[in-house]
């Protein structure tokens, strides 16, 4: 049986998402909201480093997502700064 | 066959039930059985992890709502166990490195939404950590967190498959009734949770 120490040295596996930043977290919580209610998988994370150093939210879904995000930012006019595609540990 | 020893822990409040039992063990040392009397699951859960971690084996016995019996039994020279074998678990993991504590159900006071938000966050930056800490240790309105419905069990899920320790506090779990409820962690008891903390070598309270 692996030991626990074995299991964390491995080279855990990641997953690329589909990661949206904002300005504010008012308009990461509208964000979120109009995902849901859209029936959009996902949820708000704390900003990766990738996009600033500054602390604040992002949202985080599926990358198979992305037209479905794209449609939705358009038809409700949701403020956001800017869309990457990010890798996260599993 | 001598009769077991008894040690009525009822009315006793964590960690005393697995106090008491530990000093009946060592000051009877020729003794092979022992019957601890708790009045709650929790403990005689804890009293039965601690006489497995001691190569005893236990078997826990319902005699009505407030009496649970906790038979003991340790392994004699060639003597038959009167219970069916079954594989020890592992003693408790004292020498932890890094230790998170997680007292809370929110990060920080002042603002409960926002306290809900930051303790989501702690936690899924926690486990996208190139290093991942040993242990977590929920206690007080922090073991809520473990339970069914908590915004962050995937994020428990994920530290608990790569490796991390997840302990929940027993008595937190039935003081708030979410004993049923746990959906992620190991129940513990102060007596181990004190053991992890005074070995740790960093302890990390958000």
């Amino acid at each position: 049986m692996e030991s626990r120490i074995d299991v964390q040295r491995e080279e855990r596996k990641t997953q690329e998402r589909l990661v949206i930043s904002f300005g504010g977290s008012t308009e990461a919580q509208i964000f979120a909201s109009a995902a849901q209610e859209a029936g959009i998988s996902g949820r708000l994370i704390p900003k990766p480093r990738e996009f600033s150093a500054d602390c604040g939210q992002a949202f985080m879904t599926a990358i198979e997502n992305a037209s479905l995000i794209e449609a939705l930012i358009k038809e409700e006019a949701l403020e956001y700064e800017e869309i990457r595609k990010l890798l996260f540990k599993l | 066959m001598h009769e077991p020893i008894i040690v009525d822990a009822r009315g006793q409040a964590c960690p005393f039930p697995v106090v008491m039992t530990k000093k009946a063990l060592a000051e009877n040392p020729d003794c092979q059985d022992f019957l601890i009397q708790v009045d709650n699951q929790v403990a005689s859960q804890n009293v039965s992890k601690y006489a497995q971690s001691q190569g005893a084996e236990s078997r826990v016995e319902s005699s009505s709502e407030d009496l649970i019996e906790v038979k003991i039994s340790r392994s004699g020279s060639g003597k038959t166990s009167p219970f069916s074998a079954k594989a020890l678990p592992e003693p408790v993991q004292s020498k932890a490195k890094r230790v998170v504590l997680i007292g809370s159900e929110q990060m920080g006071s002042g603002d409960d939404r926002l306290g809900d938000k930051l303790i989501a966050s702690f936690l899924f930056a926690l486990s996208q950590q190139d290093e991942l800490c040993d242990q977590l240790i929920f206690y007080n309105t922090g073991v809520k967190l473990c339970c069914r419905a908590s915004a962050v069990i995937e994020d428990l899920k994920t530290l608990s498959a790569n490796g991390v320790k997840v302990i929940a506090c027993g008595t937190c779990l039935e003081h708030f009734g979410l004993k049923e409820e746990l959906e992620i962690g190991e129940i513990s008891n102060m007596y181990d949770i004190v053991e992890i903390l005074m070995t740790a070598a960093v302890v990390i309270r958000p």
